[in-house]
C-alpha cells in the first residue's frame, strides 16, 4: 500500500514537472525571440554610448537635432554620424600590459583612444571598470577617463556603467558633477572634498549625500591613473 | 460641477480604496514602492512594468488554472513565480532596448518585480475568478500601486532634487532636502503620505473608517498572548556560549597569525559588515519589508522567520551560484560555438534558473525537516513555505552573481543580508511591543512601524559614515 502510495506521488511529481516545462516553455520562446530582437539594440545603445562621451570630451562635433515638442527641447542625435566622426578622428592603441606584473585581468592590454588634430596628440582617453568599489559592492563601476598630452590634467570624465542607489549615488552621470572635472590636475592625486566652498586644483566637490560612491570614485580615478602612467612609462623605455 | 465631483469621488475610489501601498490594512509592495520613487522617471517604468508583467502572465496562466489548482499551494507558488519571472525577463528586454537610460538606472528593481507581493498576490487571487473580473482587479490593484509610486515621487523629487520629469519646477535657491532621496527619506515620505492621506480619505468617504475601538482591541490582545516562558538555559549552555564568542573575538583580533585565513578575512570581512550593518538589504536597499512589517508584531515569530531566512538565504545563494557559474554558463559557451550569433542564456534565463533553484531547494529542505527533524519542522516550517515569495532571497542572489562576486564573496554577502533581516526583524518587533506611539488602529500601527524603520535606516546610515577600516 505504502509502495503504491510513493509510485503515485513519484508519478504526480512527473506530471507536475512536465506541465510546469510546457507551460513555461511559451513565455520562454517569446523571450528568447525577443532577446534576439534587442540584444544588437542594446550592444548597439553601449557602443554608441562610448563614442558619444568619447567625442563630447574631446570638444568634437558631431551632428544633432534640437527638435521642439510641446515647448519641451529635446536633442536627437544621429547615429551614424557619430560612428562616423568617430572612426575619423579617433585611432584606436592597444597597450600591452604584460610590463606591468600583477596585472591578470586585461590580458588583452588597454585599448587607448587618441585623438589627433593637425598631427597633434590633443588627449589619450582609456576605459576603467573595477568592481566593488562604489556604495553597491557587488557591481562594476565604469569609467572614462581622458587626460591631455601631459598625461595629468584632466580632459574629461564619463561615467559609462554603475549600479549605485538612483538619485544618490547615481548623480554620478549628472553633467554638474562631471563638468568640475576639467582642468584638474591628477598629480600626485586627486581628491573629493565636501563643504568646501572653493576648491584647489587637485580637487573636486564630492557628491551631497553618497560618500561611499564619491571614495570609490577617488579611489578608483587614482588606482587607474598609478597603473596608466606605469603602463605608458614601461612603453616607452 | 456636482457631477465633476462625482466622478472625482468615483476615481479615487476604484484607485485608492484598498490601495494596497497608501491605504489597505495589511500593505504589500513596498519595497519598490520605497526603492525607486526618488525620481519620476523610474516610479512611472515601474508602474508600466508592474501592470505588463501582472497582465502578462495572468493571460498566460489562466488556461492552466485547473491544473494549477490541483497543485497545492507551495506548488501554485512556485509555478505562477517561473512564469512571472519570464515575464520580467521579457520586460527587462524591452525596457533596456527602448528606454535603455533609465532601465539601467534602475535594473535591479525591475528584476525583482518577480518577488513584488502585488503581482503574486493578484494572479494567485484573480485564478479564482472569471477572466474579466479578475483583470480588472489586476488593473485595479497594479494602476493603484503605480498611483502610489506617484504620489512618492511627487514629494520626493521636488524636495530633493528640484525637479519633475528632470524639468525644474522649484527655483535654483531653494534648499534641497537631501533626506528625501536617500532610502531614509522613503521610509518617511511614505509614512508622511499615510498620515497625512488617511485623514483625508476617512473624509471624503474614499476610505471606509474601522472604527478605533476595533483595532485598538486588537492589538491590546497581542502582547497577552505572545507572553511566552522565558527561554531555559542550562549553565553549560551560556558558558559554552561565552566561551566561544571569546574564542571568535581571540581569532578575529590574531587573525594575522594565519595567513591564508587572513586573505580570506581581509577580502570578506568588509563585504560581510558592509552587508549586515552599512547596506543593508532592508535598511539600505530597502527590500523584504512586507514580510517584515507582518512577522514583526511578535518577537516569537520574528526570531523564527529571521532563523528560516538566514538558512534560507545563505544556502540558496551558494547554490544559485554554483548553478549560474557552472552550468548556465558553460551551456551558453557551448550553444554560442553551435549557433552563429552569441546565445548568452545567463543573460536571458537567469531570474528563472534563480527562481526554479529557490523553489526546489526550499522543497527539499521543507521534506528533509520533515523527515529528520519534526521538531524544527513543526515550529518553521510555515515561514519555510513563505520565504520562497520573499523578495531578499531572490535579491541577494541577483545582486552578487551576475556582476561576477565570487563564491565566497556572494555566500558571505547571501549571509549578511539575512542577518541583517534577522536583527532588523526582532529589532521592529521589541520597538512595536514597547508601543512608543500608541497607534488608533492597525491601519496607524503599520505605518508607524514604517517611522520606526525610517529611524532605524538613519540611525544605520549614521554608522556608516563613520570609517572603521
Amino acid at each position: 500500500m505504502i509502495e503504491f502510495k510513493i509510485v503515485n506521488e513519484f508519478r504526480l511529481f512527473i506530471v507536475r514537472g512536465i506541465s510546469i516545462c510546457l507551460i513555461t516553455a511559451i513565455p520562454g520562446t517569446i523571450l528568447l525571440a525577443l532577446y534576439f530582437f534587442t540584444s544588437p539594440m542594446i550592444a548597439e545603445y553601449h557602443e554608441i554610448k562610448l563614442k558619444k562621451s568619447v567625442l563630447e570630451i574631446f570638444d568634437i562635433p558631431y551632428h544633432t537635432e534640437v527638435k521642439k515638442i510641446l515647448g519641451f527641447k529635446y536633442e536627437k542625435i544621429d547615429k551614424e554620424d557619430i560612428r562616423d566622426i568617430f572612426d575619423e578622428s579617433i585611432t584606436i592603441e592597444t597597450l600591452s600590459s604584460r610590463y606591468v606584473a600583477g596585472q591578470p585581468k586585461d590580458k588583452e592590454g588597454r585599448k587607448l583612444f587618441k585623438y589627433f588634430k593637425d598631427r597633434k596628440l590633443q588627449g589619450i582617453g582609456f576605459v576603467v571598470t573595477k568592481f566593488g568599489y562604489g556604495f553597491n559592492k557587488a557591481a562594476d563601476i565604469s569609467l572614462f577617463i581622458c587626460v591631455g598630452p601631459d598625461l595629468e590634467t584632466i580632459k574629461g570624465i564619463e561615467t559609462l556603467d554603475h549600479s549605485e542607489t538612483p538619485g544618490l549615488g547615481g548623480r554620478m552621470t549628472e553633467e554638474e558633477f562631471k563638468k568640475q572635472f576639467i582642468g584638474k590636475k591628477l598629480k600626485p592625486k586627486i581628491s573629493f572634498v565636501r563643504g568646501k566652498e572653493t576648491v584647489g586644483s587637485n580637487e573636486v566637490h564630492a557628491i551631497t549625500g553618497a560618500s561611499y560612491t564619491s571614495k570609490g570614485m577617488e579611489k578608483i580615478i587614482n588606482e587607474a591613473m598609478e597603473t596608466f602612467w606605469k603602463e605608458m612609462g614601461a612603453n616607452r623605455g | 460641477m456636482n457631477v465633476l465631483t462625482r466622478y472625482i469621488r468615483l476615481i479615487s475610489k476604484f484607485f485608492l480604496r484598498d490601495n494596497y501601498i497608501m491605504t489597505a490594512a495589511a500593505g504589500l509592495g513596498f519595497c519598490s514602492a520605497l526603492a525607486v520613487t526618488n525620481k519620476m522617471e523610474n516610479s512611472l517604468t515601474m508602474g508600466v512594468g508592474a501592470v505588463f508583467v501582472t497582465c502578462g502572465s495572468f493571460c498566460m496562466v489562466y488556461p492552466f488554472r485547473k491544473l494549477i489548482a490541483a497543485s497545492g499551494t507551495h506548488h501554485k507558488i512556485s509555478l505562477l513565480m517561473i512564469i512571472v519571472s519570464v515575464f520580467v525577463a521579457i520586460f527587462n528586454l524591452i525596457a533596456q532596448a527602448t528606454i535603455p537610460r533609465i532601465a539601467f538606472n534602475i535594473k535591479a528593481y525591475i528584476d525583482l518585480i518577480t518577488t513584488n507581493c502585488i503581482v503574486l498576490a493578484v494572479v494567485a487571487e484573480g485564478l479564482t475568478y472569471g477572466f474579466w473580473d479578475a483583470q480588472k482587479k489586476i488593473l485595479k490593484a497594479c494602476l493603484g500601486y503605480t498611483i502610489a509610486l506617484i504620489f512618492m515621487a511627487l514629494m520626493r523629487e521636488p524636495l530633493g532634487f528640484g525637479t519633475i520629469m528632470n524639468i525644474r519646477v522649484l527655483p535654483e535657491n531653494f534648499p534641497v532636502v537631501v533626506l528625501m532621496i536617500t532610502p531614509v527619506g522613503g521610509f518617511f515620505a511614505l509614512a508622511l503620505w499615510r498620515l497625512m492621506l488617511r485623514p483625508l480619505f476617512v473624509k471624503t468617504g474614499v476610505v471606509l473608517d474601522e472604527g478605533p475601538s476595533q483595532g485598538a482591541a486588537e492589538i491590546e490582545e497581542v502582547p497577552k498572548a505572545s507572553k511566552k516562558p522565558r527561554l531555559k538555559m542550562s549553565k553549560m549552555f551560556i558558558i559554552t556560549i561565552v566561551i566561544g564568542a571569546f574564542l571568535l573575538i581571540s581569532l578575529i583580533v590574531n587573525i594575522k597569525a594565519v595567513s591564508s585565513l587572513n586573505k580570506h578575512f581581509i577580502a570578506l570581512f568588509p563585504i560581510f559588515l558592509g552587508a549586515l550593518l552599512f547596506d543593508g538589504i532592508v535598511l539600505s536597499k530597502l527590500l523584504g519589508i512586507c514580510p517584515l512589517l507582518n512577522k514583526s508584531r511578535q518577537i516569537d515569530a520574528a526570531w523564527k522567520m529571521g532563523l528560516a531566512v538566514v538558512l534560507v538565504v545563505t544556502l540558496s545563494t551558494s547554490l544559485n551560484w554554483i548553478v549560474y557559474n557552472m552550468v548556465l554558463i558553460n551551456a551558453s559557451n557551448y550553444l554560442s560555438t553551435l549557433s552563429p550569433i552569441p546565445i548568452r542564456l545567463e543573460k536571458i534565463f537567469y531570474l528563472t534558473v534563480f527562481i526554479v533553484t529557490i523553489a526546489t531547494f526550499v522543497q527539499i529542505l521543507g521534506v528533509l525537516l520533515r523527515r529528520f527533524a519534526m521538531d524544527v519542522y513543526r515550529q518553521m516550517g510555515q515561514f519555510l513555505e513563505l520565504i520562497t515569495v520573499n523578495c531578499i532571497v531572490l535579491a541577494s542572489s541577483t545582486f552578487t552573481i551576475p556582476p561576477g562576486m565570487s563564491f565566497w564573496g556572494a555566500t558571505t554577502t547571501a549571509f549578511g543580508f539575512g542577518l541583517h533581516w534577522l536583527m532588523v526583524c526582532v529589532w521592529l518587533a521589541v520597538l512595536r511591543r514597547q508601543r512608543l506611539f500608541v497607534p488608533v488602529n492597525s491601519w496607524d500601527e503599520d505605518t508607524i512601524a514604517i517611522l520606526l524603520l525610517g529611524f532605524m535606516a538613519a540611525i544605520f546610515t549614521g554608522i556608516g559614515m563613520i570609517k572603521i577600516f
